[in-house]
């Protein structure tokens, strides 16, 4: 967050700059500090406004702020900062003028923000990563896979142009947990081919935990926790809101999206939120062809209402997300054949012209959430929190079968969860800090039509501390937490045949999970930190109990009922430079997996109808994952910075010593960024990045075990542009993002569908973002 | 005040989540295996010769996994001209087992029978059924044998909604199966 303040007060700062050199010959500076008038400590992060040419500026981490190339006048200077009253000076500048400003703390805002002390984006000490501002706002109109794409060491598994899964350093699915507005989600996290039930644009910002990140969020998070964050509500500021208009030429896509806050709420008391997202997309469109049946939709919308006092604060949630997802008609394969002939390329992809006609095969998801949030300040030291959470997901999948018409659909869930959390945020002394906790989870999944998973039900109760010692430079954390989960199946003994006995299989997994992990400040800008963890997880129902041909990865999956619990141990390192003008983030990890569960090729072909499948065993192997995430941001002439990034992975079988599959190739990126330095009064804060992202072919795989070798590498080119448009003093966001610019064919290893098709072509989003 | 609205609060989210739960469900659903086919049955006819008549089955009771498919083996006349039908079509795990070839011929735009004989195998299959835009089915066709060989024959079942142009190259593949044949001289 705070790195994103540097940036956009540099950004402001050099816009400044510029746009007075065009103006007149002025070589006046203003400059000085701005602190706490009672503390006299510094204040960072101020807005200081220069009133009549409409200039502003944010104090750096010292407090310290300048205006440079001003003119030898008067001006009207506006100091402002969250929890101080605001300050209007006049100053007359001459030369060099120094203007230290102090700032009356304003009590009343002062204690509003200690209630709502409990910012939710406070995270354990991890490697960590977040997507906001500008980085979030380029991905706007994307799904929640395609925008993480942006964080080193996020990629995600594709089920062709419309279902997109994060992985966090190459695993995903139930290792990677997702919390949706602070509820974990429970969707269908096993399957690769469902995409999270999540709308991104409800997030003001994404935060990425890489590594296991057990204690504070779930045992099972051993690859690590995607937090989809929106702004804390706010109280008593009035009417707030946005509308956000997208629209993108690849597939058509057309989004409308509002939110609004808090309107016309007489007591300061109470507030709330409204969301509502609506979109529609065609075929997706490759270089060369459309794909046949690409599309989707999407209805989605929330409500928060919250009420605070001085030590007791409720808030209720409510979100609903409904999805139809076309399934591109070329992956539809009967047989082993039928996958041979499409990647020979003897089986024609399916003539398609634009379309937004969703047919057979199509995917319809709804996901509501409940939560209720309630927490009360026992005293300054320690405040009580209680969360219960209710959420259901519906999946329901149309086949292409005989006789579509009569049919309704082939496969149903539903899955409901109840989640009960409840902690005490606790102070001791100066210097220590944490949370003691308790959590259940209950959990009940149906299903109708071809068997894929189980009917099953499941309680998870968890117990968990986590404390932290801070002190100037150093803090270390230290956290400890048990898990418990006995889960009841119920199915056929050979789920294929209706004679068959009904069996009920018990489960029993148990655990104890750690974590210590220290920050040390080593210089007013660089920042070290370490960390070990261990995480463990139950197997998933799939790994569980699958049985049966898998048609569109042409497998016969043998789930195994004998599997043991998964656990990790996470070593991670990681330096960064957030301030200055050069920045970096780097961090390594090296992971150790016992009984790692994956879907290993087995010997045997099993006959059926529609031919003989190789069959595909969920086995379990001792693992080892290891990595490196870079980024780094160098400034240029004239207002540009170059941003660099790179992610690589590698993962062993610690047995054998032999790749494991479906891990992401390496991952290069260079991004030129140019802050327009040209404003007036109406167009302001423009800025022009250029990128550049190149993408390895994943050669540490075995070649032949696959049905085709893994893609060729592949560079893609991009362009963003934006501006805002000032009416009244009202920004009106204005954005151009052009993607695969080149019009590139290539096709991506961690896409399943990459043995039928290319990857789509070149996409041109346009984005506007008006407020209320 | 205050509390009133909590407990109003309280009270919504209880009845929102019964009544999100709604749907209890207390028997497994059938057995619905997505175009289970578990007989296919097969009808050769000597066309001078009625006594002549060969039928063959590839059986699977079980459906995908489990027990093996019980496939016959088919031994037909050299030099002879035999009528082939598509005489069964079944998936037996339902009850009433389900007619598949009643439901192939009903949307016999959108299917088509290939017959595939391995190389070495003489037989040459022909004059094949059409659909209503005279394209091949393949529910009923015409097999001449040639000299005494053995081999295979594979039996496919394309389904080709939108997508049927006479070829078996588009569409996916509903049913694969082989059978072992051989091709004999007339016994004495």
């Amino acid at each position: 967050m705070f790195f994103h303040k540097h940036l956009l007060c540099l950004a402001f700062f050099i816009a400044l700059i510029h746009s007075n050199l065009q103006a007149q010959q002025c070589n006046a500076m203003l400059f000085g500090n701005v602190k706490d008038s009672k503390s006299k400590s510094v204040l960072p992060g101020a807005t200081i406004h220069l009133m009549g040419v409409k200039q502003q500026t944010i104090s750096d981490l010292d407090g310290h702020y300048h205006f440079q190339n001003l003119c030898d006048e008067t001006y009207i200077v506006k100091v402002s900062f969250i929890g101080f009253q605001t300050k209007t000076i006049t100053v007359k500048t001459r030369e060099q003028t120094e203007l230290n400003v102090f700032l009356v703390p304003d009590l009343a805002s002062l204690q509003e923000v200690t209630v709502s002390g409990a910012k939710t984006t406070e995270t354990a000490i991890q490697t960590r990563s977040v997507l906001s501002g500008i980085d979030l706002a380029q991905t706007k109109g994307l799904s929640l896979g395609e925008a993480l794409k942006k964080i080193p060491g996020l990629s995600s598994l594709q089920t062709g142009p419309s279902i997109s899964k994060p992985a966090i350093h190459g695993m995903h699915s139930n290792r990677v947990l997702i919390y949706n507005a602070g509820v974990r989600q429970e969707g269908q996290q096993w399957g690769a081919e469902h995409s999270p039930e999540i709308d991104p644009l409800i997030a003001n910002e994404i935060i990425v935990l890489k590594g296991a990140s057990a204690v504070a969020y779930g045992s099972d998070a051993i690859a690590g926790v995607i937090l989809v964050e929106p702004s804390e509500l706010q109280y008593g500021k009035g009417i707030k809101g946005e509308v956000n208009l997208i629209g993108a030429s690849n597939n058509r896509q057309a989004l409308l999206n509002f939110n609004l806050e808090n309107a016309g709420l007489k007591s300061d008391n109470w507030s709330y939120r409204t969301y509502f997202t609506s979109q529609i997309a065609g075929n997706a469109k490759t270089p060369n062809y459309y794909l046949q049946n690409t599309g989707y939709n999407q209805v989605n919308g929330a409500i928060i209402v919250g009420y605070k006092k001085q030590k007791f604060g409720t808030e209720l949630y409510a979100s609903t997300f409904n999805s139809k997802i076309a399934i591109f008609t070329g992956s539809h394969i009967g047989s082993t054949e039928d996958l041979q002939n499409a990647i020979d390329g003897s089986r024609p992809v399916p003539d398609a012209d634009f379309s937004y006609t969703i047919g057979r095969p199509y995917q319809s998801v709804s996901h509501n959430i409940l939560k209720v949030k309630s927490f009360y300040e026992l005293n300054p030291q320690n405040k009580l929190s209680l969360q219960y959470s209710f959420q259901q997901n519906n999946r329901e999948e149309y086949d292409q079968v005989r006789g579509a018409e009569n049919k309704s659909y082939q496969l149903k869930f539903q899955l409901s969860t109840h989640n009960l959390d409840f902690h005490l945020e606790n102070k001791i002394g100066k210097n220590i800090s944490g949370k003691i906790g308790a959590n259940t989870i209950v959990q009940q999944n149906f299903y109708d039509g071809r068997y894929l998973v189980p009917f099953f039900n499941s309680v998870a109760p968890g117990l968990y501390a986590i404390q932290k010692y801070s002190n100037n430079k150093l803090q270390v954390e230290a956290g400890l937490r048990y898990d418990y989960k006995y889960m009841k199946a119920r199915l056929r003994e050979n789920p294929n045949v209706q004679s068959s006995p009904e069996i009920t299989p018990e489960f029993n997994f148990s655990q104890l999970s750690a974590s210590l992990g220290a920050n040390y400040q080593i210089s007013k800008q660089l920042l070290a930190n370490i960390t070990a963890s261990k995480g463990w997880r139950p197997p998933s129902i799939n790994e569980l109990f699958s049985y049966g041909t898998h048609q569109g990865s042409g497998t016969f999956e043998i789930g195994d009922r004998n599997l043991r619990q998964e656990e990790a141990y996470n070593f991670a390192v990681g330096l960064k430079k957030e301030l200055g003008s050069f920045t970096f983030d780097v961090s390594t990890y090296y992971n150790l997996m016992d009984n790692y569960i994956y879907l290993k090729p087995g010997d045997d072909l099993i006959l059926t109808v529609r031919g003989a499948y190789p069959s595909f065993n969920y086995v379990q192997v001792d693992a080892r994952f290891s990595g490196f995430d870079f980024s780094a941001s160098v400034p240029l002439i004239a207002n540009t910075k170059l941003l660099a990034k790179y992610s690589t992975v590698r993962a062993y079988d610690r047995s054998t010593g032999s790749h494991l599959e479906f891990i992401p190739a390496d991952k290069y990126s260079l991004n030129a960024n140019w802050e327009i330095p040209y404003s007036n009064k109406r167009f302001r804060e423009s800025s022009l990045d250029f990128g550049i992202s190149h993408t390895d072919r994943q050669y540490r795989v075995s070649q032949t075990q696959d049905y085709l070798a893994t893609p060729s590498a592949y560079t893609l080119f991009s362009l963003d542009a934006r501006t805002n448009i000032y009416f009244n003093e009202k920004p009106i966001g204005l954005s151009f993002t052009a993607l695969n610019l080149t019009n590139k064919v290539y096709r991506d290893y961690l896409n399943r569908f990459r043995y039928y098709a290319d990857e789509v072509g070149r996409n041109f989003i346009l984005r506007i973002q008006i407020p209320i | 005040m205050y509390k009133s609205k909590l407990k109003f609060m309280i009270l919504a989210v209880v009845v929102g989540a019964i009544a999100f739960t709604g749907c209890k469900k207390d028997e497994l659903p059938d057995v619905d295996e997505n175009e289970l086919i578990t007989t296919f049955r097969l009808k050769f006819i000597n066309n001078a010769d009625d006594s002549d008549t060969q039928t063959i089955t590839w059986k699977d009771l079980d459906g995908d996994g489990g027990a093996d498919p019980v496939i016959d083996e088919l031994s037909l006349q050299a030099n002879a001209v035999y009528s082939l039908s598509v005489d069964a079509v079944l998936d037996e795990s339902k009850s009433p087992a389900e007619d598949i070839k009643e439901e192939i011929a009903e949307e016999n735009d959108e299917h088509l029978f290939v017959y595939t004989p391995s190389t070495g195998l003489n037989a040459v299959f022909n004059n094949f059924d059409k659909d209503e835009n005279n394209l091949a089915v393949g529910l009923t066709a015409t097999v001449t044998t040639g000299a005494a060989s053995s081999g295979t024959l594979k039996v496919t079942l394309r389904h080709q909604p939108d997508v049927k142009d006479g070829t078996s190259a588009p569409g996916s593949t509903d049913m694969e199966t082989t059978f072992t044949v051989t091709i004999g001289n007339r016994k004495l």
